[in-house]
């Protein structure tokens, strides 16, 4: 068989990306598909994960056509869609209506980018996002969703601003700490005088997405998921764009971060040494403060960290454990799927050296087989950092266990990221909490 | 007397197919099949495979955390395996994918028995043959590999919920030699408060909850009586076969409040041929739970409080009587015999909030829920269904949301409708709801949300 069973979901169904829809403030949603899928990924991506809330209008109740019969009497589906958005818009305080086709609409053909498009033309504010499940996981429906929202709503006029960047890192739910991790990234920037569009989380608006052209530059901050739209982005505006492969955790990842974005950007070099010291000063203060602890012998303290994750929270993770924290890889199981230079990404892992670990794919009933072989041979304490679905194998095999990737489970979610320097306390505040509790 | 103001006056012109808001738990027939996950998916010697794509997985999350409350520490977890179909496997035959998984999952782990929860719309396209697909694997296997079909594309949840089309469930029950000399308790709910009265009666029961035996399946057949405690209707699906296939007899109970637990008590006696044991303990939780009653009733006297139930196997009914022994107004419900009209939507009850003739918002009404909860502003609401409180509290209307329809309500017993009005005490005036509605989102026009929908009759 060449896909091992899924006892595990990880990854979904491309119509996760309604969740994404659920981050931009304005934005208002229209399924034209089965209302439950719309519950389901609610469920699984944020009640179960982390508990993350219910968007601007979301939650387990999003506005939807009700297409549910392929063989009844409707020849044609399509005719739900004009009324139904033409229903919604009057009693919907939406800036952007996002309508996403799900697996019943793609299964017949309904022309919906049809329909949205003539709406469209007529000046209505709406795009169109297929999302059929079957046609792909969540990373390639936020990036569809991504690249439907800059090609059908975004327009070509626009005033450069030197000083705004578009940030393209975490997928809105999927990863549980993508707000938080968004408003450190945003922190960081305007610590250097730069402004973030906000396009997702906190603060964000369909305005935001109109001023992308007007951008100095599009960071993406991830190992792949973004880098094809920023590419697309290029070539439609123009805009330079930046990709920071390693999320910045930590104090060398996050000094190599802004001095990257610094050194393609109009940054004053005293203003980025000046912030630099500032965040390194408390960084260093509260490593003190816990090496107390870190460098005591005790039996309980991991000997190493195996980590299940998408390589974008793995990465970042796994460059502040092995090569700040002096921490060893046992194995990192990465749970995407990045369509191009897989090798590549294969590499920055492996670039931590002799505390890299072995890094593969895996997904479904492999990844248990994976961490199961390697803690059951294995001496010494180690901390699997994962998801909800790795926690059993980990305590039946004597590890700890800190869940840092999806779905969380039954945890609190508000603002917490690892990110940045004061995310890598937090880190280590939450890895010895796991190992000592 | 209210009357409802019709669509067009409330300025909507709507398509009846259209749904605005969706209220997802009226959803597809595949929402319930999230009670067949928790259900059989807990099933300690069985494996439940979903067939569907992975974002109908989904709620493989929220079952495996379910089943961790309810089995803390065991270190176990819910046995479930989707396919995870793919646009090939939706092109090229999804048959293969399911055969190939079921191999996979007899090899790794032995079941005795297999779960088809099928099927999700990427599936639903090939029709029967999945079907077909299972007959050819239970003769390979010689295990119940059973089909639990949930058509999202062809019904809806309200009114079709998973069956068991399948013929081979009515195998099931009887093939463990059983003595006969016990009863079945049919329980998936979240509860145990008023399953546990019922063992202190000292009679032998055969427990079908969350998490039993495959073997308290197959011996079900050989019960001399079954007591379905929740409104899960797989529950009733159950015990209906027992009843039908293997004579024997069911009885069904709301132990909802003081009055629905004593009739509970009372059936369940008369169910068991046991009547005393059940008075003894109907008198004790009487006397136990008086005082504390009377204390909440004098509290909640004419408040307000709205339940957002809908009307599914009479749990909307059963959240109206307790509000009603706890003193509270019930604000669509009639007094001195009086009733509102259904609100705009359909009569069709399985759809409706609250029964036939009480407040309810049709099918298609989910849009119309702020505006209605803004018009009617109750002291609080009770919310049957998740995601829905954080609307309420938007609007700065303190709210207890009690989860998942297809479970049994948490507040069973007498025990229970005490817990249930001490929460509901501490709801009123409650500070954080003031704080939530500070800066609410509000993703409605206000002109909409000023819409009356009802209007007084003289």
């Amino acid at each position: 068989m060449n896909r091992p069973p899924d006892a595990h979901p990880r990854g979904l169904c491309a119509l996760a990306a309604q969740q994404s829809v659920e981050a931009i403030g304005g934005a208002v949603p229209l399924l034209q598909g089965g209302r439950t899928c719309t519950l389901r990924l609610y469920q699984g991506m944020s009640q179960a994960n982390g508990n993350q809330g219910v968007g601007y209008d979301g939650g387990s109740s999003i506005a939807c056509t009700g297409l549910h019969s392929l063989y009844g009497s409707r020849p044609d589906c399509t005719d739900l869609l004009p009324n139904a958005l033409e229903a919604l818009a009057r009693i919907s305080e939406a800036d952007l209506f996002v309508v996403l086709t799900g697996c019943p609409a793609e299964l017949i053909g309904d022309d919906v980018a049809g329909e949205v498009r003539r709406f469209r033309e007529k000046g209505w504010p709406v795009v169109h996002a297929d999302l059929a499940g079957f046609s792909g996981d969540a990373w390639s429906g936020h990036e569809r969703l991504c690249r439907a929202l800059v090609d059908q709503h975004v327009s070509e006029t626009f005033e450069q601003d030197e000083r705004l960047v578009n940030l393209w890192g975490p997928v809105p739910y999927l990863d549980p700490h993508w707000e938080g991790d968004l408003l450190e990234l945003s922190r960081l920037l305007s610590g250097l005088g730069l402004v973030v569009n906000p396009l997702f989380g906190c603060g964000s608006s369909v305005a935001a997405w109109k001023r992308i052209p007007s951008a100095a530059l599009n960071l993406v901050v991830s190992p792949w998921l973004g880098t094809a739209l920023c590419h697309h982005l290029r070539e439609r505006f123009g805009t330079p764009s930046l990709q920071v492969a390693v999320p910045p955790v930590g104090r060398a990842a996050t000094e190599s971060f802004l001095r990257a974005v610094a050194a393609v950007l109009p940054v004053d070099p005293l203003r980025l040494d000046a912030f630099l010291a500032s965040e390194e000063a408390i960084f260093s203060r509260f490593l003190e403060k816990g090496s107390d602890l870190f460098l005591r012998h005790d039996e309980r303290a991991p000997e190493r960290f195996h980590l299940v994750a998408d390589s974008y929270v793995a990465l970042g993770l796994h460059r502040f454990l092995a090569c700040e924290m002096g921490l060893p890889a046992g194995v990192v199981i990465l749970i995407d799927r990045p369509r191009h230079g897989r090798e590549a990404l294969l590499e920055l892992f492996r670039s931590a050296g002799k505390r890299a670990g072995e890094i593969s794919f895996a997904d479904g009933t492999d990844i248990a087989e994976v961490l199961r072989e390697r803690l059951s041979r294995e001496s010494g304490r180690a901390i699997v950092l994962g998801s909800l679905w790795d926690e059993p194998l980990a305590r039946e095999l004597g590890a700890a266990f800190l869940p840092v990737s999806a779905p969380l489970g039954d945890l609190l979610v508000l603002d917490r990221s690892y990110l940045g320097m004061r995310g890598a306390l937090r880190l280590l505040e939450d890895l010895w909490g796991a190992v000592l509790s | 007397m209210l009357r409802a103001v019709a669509p067009a006056r409330a300025g909507l012109s709507l398509d009846r197919d259209a749904e605005l808001r969706a209220l997802s738990y009226l959803g597809c027939s595949y929402r319930g099949s999230f009670s067949l996950l928790g259900i059989l998916g807990s099933i300690p010697e069985a494996v439940l495979v979903s067939h569907s794509s992975q974002g109908c997985d989904a709620d493989f999350a929220t079952a495996e955390l379910r089943f961790r409350r309810r089995f803390p520490g065991s270190g176990t977890s819910a046995r479930t395996v989707g396919t995870s179909l793919t646009e090939s496997d939706v092109i090229f035959g999804v048959e293969q994918r399911l055969s190939e998984v079921v191999d996979e999952v007899m090899a790794r782990y032995s079941p005795r028995a297999v779960f088809v929860r099928a099927k999700g719309c990427a599936a639903g396209r090939s029709g029967w043959e999945v079907q077909e697909e299972i007959n050819l694997l239970r003769r390979r296997y010689q295990v119940p590999i059973l089909l639990a079909r949930c058509d999202a594309l062809r019904e809806r949840a309200s009114k079709h919920h998973p069956r068991l089309h399948d013929d081979a469930w009515r195998h099931v029950p009887g093939r463990q030699a059983a003595t006969g000399t016990f009863f079945n308790k049919i329980e998936f709910g979240r509860e145990d408060g008023f399953s546990r009265l019922l063992d202190r009666t000292g009679l032998p029961w055969n427990s079908m909850a969350i998490g039993a035996s495959w073997d308290a399946w197959e011996r079900s057949g050989s019960a001399k009586a079954s007591l379905v405690l929740s409104s899960v209707e797989f529950g009733d699906d159950w015990s209906e076969m027992l009843a039908r296939d293997w004579k024997v007899p069911a009885t069904k109970v709301a132990p909802y409040g003081f009055e629905g637990t004593r009739m509970a008590l009372k059936a369940a006696g008369e169910a068991t041929c046991e009547p005393s044991r059940f008075r003894f303990l109907s008198e004790s939780e009487e006397a136990r739970f008086r005082d504390p009653l009377r204390e909440l009733r004098s509290t909640l006297a004419g408040k307000r409080i709205l339940p957002l139930v809908a009307a599914y196997w009479g749990d909307d009914l059963s959240i109206v009587s307790m509000l009603g022994e706890l003193g509270a107004e019930v604000p669509g419900l009639g007094v001195n015999g009086e009733r509102w009209e259904s609100l705009l939507g359909p009569s069709d009850v399985a759809d409706s909030f609250y029964g036939p003739d009480g407040l309810g918002l049709g099918r298609m009404g989910g849009y119309k829920l702020l505006s209605l909860l803004k018009e009617l502003a109750p002291d609080a609401v009770v919310a049957m269904h998740n995601g829905v409180a954080p609307w309420c509290a938007r609007l700065g209307i303190p709210v207890l949301e009690i989860p998942d329809p297809r479970a049994a309500l948490p507040f069973q017993g007498m025990e229970g409708l005490v817990r249930f009005g001490q929460k509901l005490s501490n709801l009123i005036d409650n500070p954080l709801f003031a704080a939530l509605s500070r800066r609410p989102v509000m993703p409605y026009r206000r002109e909409w949300l000023a819409t009356p929908l009802v209007r007084e009759l003289p």
